[in-house]
């Protein structure tokens, strides 16, 4: 199994604030991690700098052995907390500007994620409702045959019929060898599908573990523990 | 890839830029068929002055609206939400800049050529030939002055002059850019702040430029202005490849230290809300 992400000494710092401090991470290929922390605890930081939107102050990010930059932007698909589509363009034209940027992209896949979902093709982007521009953007990510999928916060803010929905498009879609990196609070919804945690405080890496090892050694779920580690 | 990128930064600007050319194409167009009505009527004169004002005015928008939307569309594309995306694709964002520059100094250089052709329509006809004839004129008498009759000479100021107006476009537009890219670092207010950096810049630029010129009229009579002033009557062809070389020179160094500070804050100091 092949270190997909690697974070060594990784610090961010804004204008005096130490969003990360210090982080050293290891994720295996062919795992689905869960970021969990509370807001501000650093989950955001840490997914911008894996995707080149942000700069270390110290420390390093590699992404398949490589610093980030144009090859680990090849190989990372990511979902950000917020709808970062063209609006002005047709569901069709974002499916193709994704096919022509990104080589791992599978059209066929998801022109028959939005059949499913009865999304037109020819539908603009501003005319969708919210939940269904969510859904979009989650069919684009998903669409892409990546090595690493960064998902930011992707049931937040949806009923728990579209979160079933999210969850169940992540399963049956992502690349079996690679690893997917979700950032949510909602544990409790999303702790059937990890395999491992990682628990951010303040900046820190408080706790990085399997989930089984988790039920072994503290007998208790991921959901219980977090609320045991983050009680004000 | 980079031409994959190119591509669809032209369908941006072309679903934009496309339904004003061709407005401006109608308003010449209109304007032309109403000329062949012409008559000492005051109804007919009354129609006939309000097209050459529209057509004034869709050839002001033509223009500002170029430069406009290159703007918003570097804002909007880069530093809002979009720019989630447009980062994460797999360019650098040198490339991003480059592309965006050179199609906004396409599309400004392209909304020239849409202005020539529809004068060309508006004026169709004895107005459209009195006008190449004093273009013509003006032009026999410049190579007279300029010695255009001398290939190389033309070549060479012909060359100078484009790279002129291509830096000349570059630099408006990168103008722009640096102050996006620098109102964006702002945690609030980022549009206000860009208007504020532009505004400082134009500010700092006119007194630099008042205390050239002080300097300039202050040494007007002394024995090196003297000597540049008998250089200019010995070598006067020489004198005008020099003058076009100076602001190539200028143009291109500020060009070039906006381009880094915009890039540098591209790669260093992306603040996406």
């Amino acid at each position: 199994m092949s270190e997909i992400l690697t974070c060594s000494g990784l610090t961010k710092n804004y204008g005096g604030v130490w969003a990360l401090n210090n982080v050293n991470l290891c994720l295996d290929s062919g795992k689905i991690v869960g970021l969990l922390g509370p807001n501000g605890s650093g989950k955001t930081t840490l997914i911008k700098l894996i995707n080149g939107l942000l700069t270390p102050s110290f420390g390093s990010v590699k992404v398949d052995g490589k610093y980030i930059g144009v090859e680990t932007k090849k190989v990372v698909a990511y979902l950000p907390d917020n709808i970062y589509l063209n609006s002005w363009m047709t569901v069709e034209q974002i499916v193709e500007y994704f096919a022509d940027f990104y080589e791992d992209f599978r059209v066929e896949l998801a022109f028959e994620m939005l059949r499913r979902l009865g999304i037109s093709p020819v539908a603009k982007l501003k005319n969708l409702s919210k939940g269904n521009k969510e859904k979009v953007c989650l069919i684009l990510v998903m669409s892409r045959n990546a090595k690493l999928y960064v998902l930011d916060e992707p049931i937040a803010g949806v009923d728990p019929a579209a979160r079933d929905y999210v969850i169940s498009t992540i399963i049956n879609n992502y690349n079996p060898d690679a690893t997917v990196l979700i950032s949510t609070h909602l544990i409790y919804d999303i702790e059937q599908i990890l395999d491992e945690v990682i628990f951010l405080k303040q900046g820190n890496v408080v706790l990085h573990q399997t989930v089984d090892s988790i039920r072994e050694e503290h007998g208790k779920s991921v959901d219980e523990l977090f609320r045991e580690v983050f009680r004000w | 890839m980079v031409k994959k990128l190119f591509k669809h930064e032209i369908k941006a600007y072309l679903r934009v830029m496309l339904p004003v050319y061709i407005c401006l194409f109608g308003v010449a167009l209109l304007g032309r068929i109403i000329q062949f009505f012409e008559n000492d009527n005051t109804i007919y004169s009354l129609v006939n002055g309000s097209s050459i004002f529209v057509y004034v005015v869709a050839i002001l928008v033509c223009f500002g609206f170029s430069s406009f939307f290159s703007v918003v569309r570097f804002y909007k594309n880069l530093f809002t939400g979009e720019g989630y995306l447009t980062f994460t694709l797999p360019f650098t964002p040198t490339q991003h800049l480059i592309v965006k520059l050179l199609t906004a100094i396409l599309f400004n250089f392209l909304s020239a050529i849409v202005a020539f052709i529809s004068f060309m329509i508006f004026t169709f006809g004895d107005v459209l030939n009195e006008v190449i004839k004093a273009i013509t004129y003006l032009f026999g008498k410049a190579m007279e002055t300029f010695a255009f009759n001398e290939w190389l000479h033309t070549l060479l100021y012909s060359l100078e002059f484009s790279v002129i107006l291509f830096l000349a476009a570059s630099y408006g537009i990168l103008l722009y850019y640096v102050c996006i890219a620098i109102g964006q670092i702002s945690k609030k207010n980022k549009i206000l702040c860009a208007v504020g950096v532009y505004f400082a810049y134009y500010f700092v630029t006119q007194i630099l430029g008042t205390v050239f010129g002080i300097v300039l009229t202050s040494i007007a009579d002394s024995p090196l202005m003297e000597k540049i002033g008998d250089f200019i009557i010995v070598h006067p062809l020489a004198s005008i490849h020099i003058v076009f070389c100076a602001i190539i020179v200028v143009e291109a160094v500020i060009s070039f230290v906006l381009f880094q500070i915009t890039r540098k804050i591209m790669t260093k100091k992306l603040n996406l809300e």
